[in-house]
C-alpha cells in the first residue's frame, strides 16, 4: 500500500487563479458540487419509490431482490449525505463560535 | 470503479440465480408433459431446459479492464437456455393417445432428482449472493462511520 506524502496532496486548481477568482470559482464549484450530489441521492430515493410501486402494482415485471438493493442503495446514500451535513454544521458552528 | 459495483455484482448473481430457479420450476411443471411440439405429425414430449451462465463483458472498458487484468468483473449473465437431449424414457401405456402404434409413449427426459440437486444449488447460491452483498453493504456503512 503506498502512504502519499501531505506535499502532494493540493487542493485542485489552486496554484495558477488569483485569490479572488478562485474564492468565487471554488464557491461555485462546491455548491454546484454539493447540488449534483444532492441530485444523485433524490434521484436514488425516486427510482427505489419506483420501484417498490412497480412491484406492488405489478406494472412491471420487477425482481423483489433488485428493489430491495434499490432501497439500500438509496438507504447508504441518504446516510452519506447526512454525515457531509453534520460535518457542514459543525464547520459552521467553530467558525460561529471563534473569539473574535 | 463505482461505489456500488459490488453491489450491482451480486445483484446479476441474484437475478441470475432466480432465473435457474425459474427454469427448475419449468422442468418440474413440465415432468409429465408428453405435448411440447409437433415434429412430423408426432407429438414430442418436454425436453428438459438447462441454463447456460456466461460473466458479463458488454462494455469495450469492461474488455480493455479484463485484458489488463484490472478489473473486478461485472456479473453474471444468463447466456442461453438450452434443450437437454438425453433421451426420453419410454412408458408402456397403449390407452394413452399419444402412444405410439407399439404403445410406448414418450415421457419427458426430466429426472426429479436432478432437478431437486438443481434446486437446492440455486437456492444456496442465491443465499450466497445475498451474503455478499450484505458483508458489501456493511462495509459502506463502515465507511461512513470513519471519523464519527
Amino acid at each position: 500500500m503506498n502512504v502519499l506524502s501531505v506535499d502532494s496532496i493540493k487542493p485542485s486548481q489552486a496554484s495558477d487563479v488569483s485569490s479572488a477568482n478562485s474564492a468565487s470559482a471554488a464557491q461555485n464549484s462546491f455548491s454546484e458540487t454539493l447540488g449534483k450530489a444532492l441530485d444523485k441521492v433524490n434521484e436514488s430515493q425516486q427510482t427505489a419509490d419506483q420501484m417498490v410501486t412497480g412491484l406492488a402494482s405489478n406494472s412491471s415485471s420487477q425482481d423483489l431482490h433488485n428493489v430491495m438493493i434499490a432501497m439500500q442503495k438509496a438507504n447508504i446514500l441518504l446516510q452519506a449525505t447526512v454525515q457531509v451535513r453534520d460535518k457542514v454544521i459543525d464547520a459552521y458552528k467553530e467558525v460561529m463560535g471563534m473569539q473574535v | 470503479m463505482g461505489m456500488f459495483d459490488g453491489l450491482n455484482i451480486s445483484a446479476s448473481g441474484l437475478t441470475a440465480q432466480r432465473f435457474r430457479m425459474d427454469v427448475v420450476s419449468s422442468n418440474i411443471a413440465n415432468s409429465d408433459t408428453t405435448r411440447e411440439k409437433k415434429v412430423g405429425g408426432q407429438w414430442q414430449p418436454y425436453q428438459r431446459k438447462v441454463v447456460n451462465l456466461a460473466p458479463v463483458q458488454n462494455s469495450f472498458q469492461s474488455v480493455l479492464d479484463d485484458s489488463m487484468g484490472s478489473s473486478a468483473g461485472g456479473g453474471v449473465q444468463v447466456a442461453s437456455v438450452t434443450a437437454d437431449t438425453t433421451p426420453f424414457n419410454e412408458k408402456y401405456d397403449p390407452s394413452d393417445p399419444d402412444a405410439d402404434k407399439n404403445g410406448y409413449v414418450k415421457e419427458p427426459n426430466v429426472d426429479p432428482l436432478k432437478e431437486m440437486v438443481d434446486l437446492m444449488d440455486a437456492n444456496r447460491s442465491y443465499e450466497a449472493n445475498v451474503t455478499v452483498m450484505n458483508a458489501n453493504k456493511n462495509m459502506l456503512t463502515k465507511a461512513l462511520d470513519i471519523g464519527r
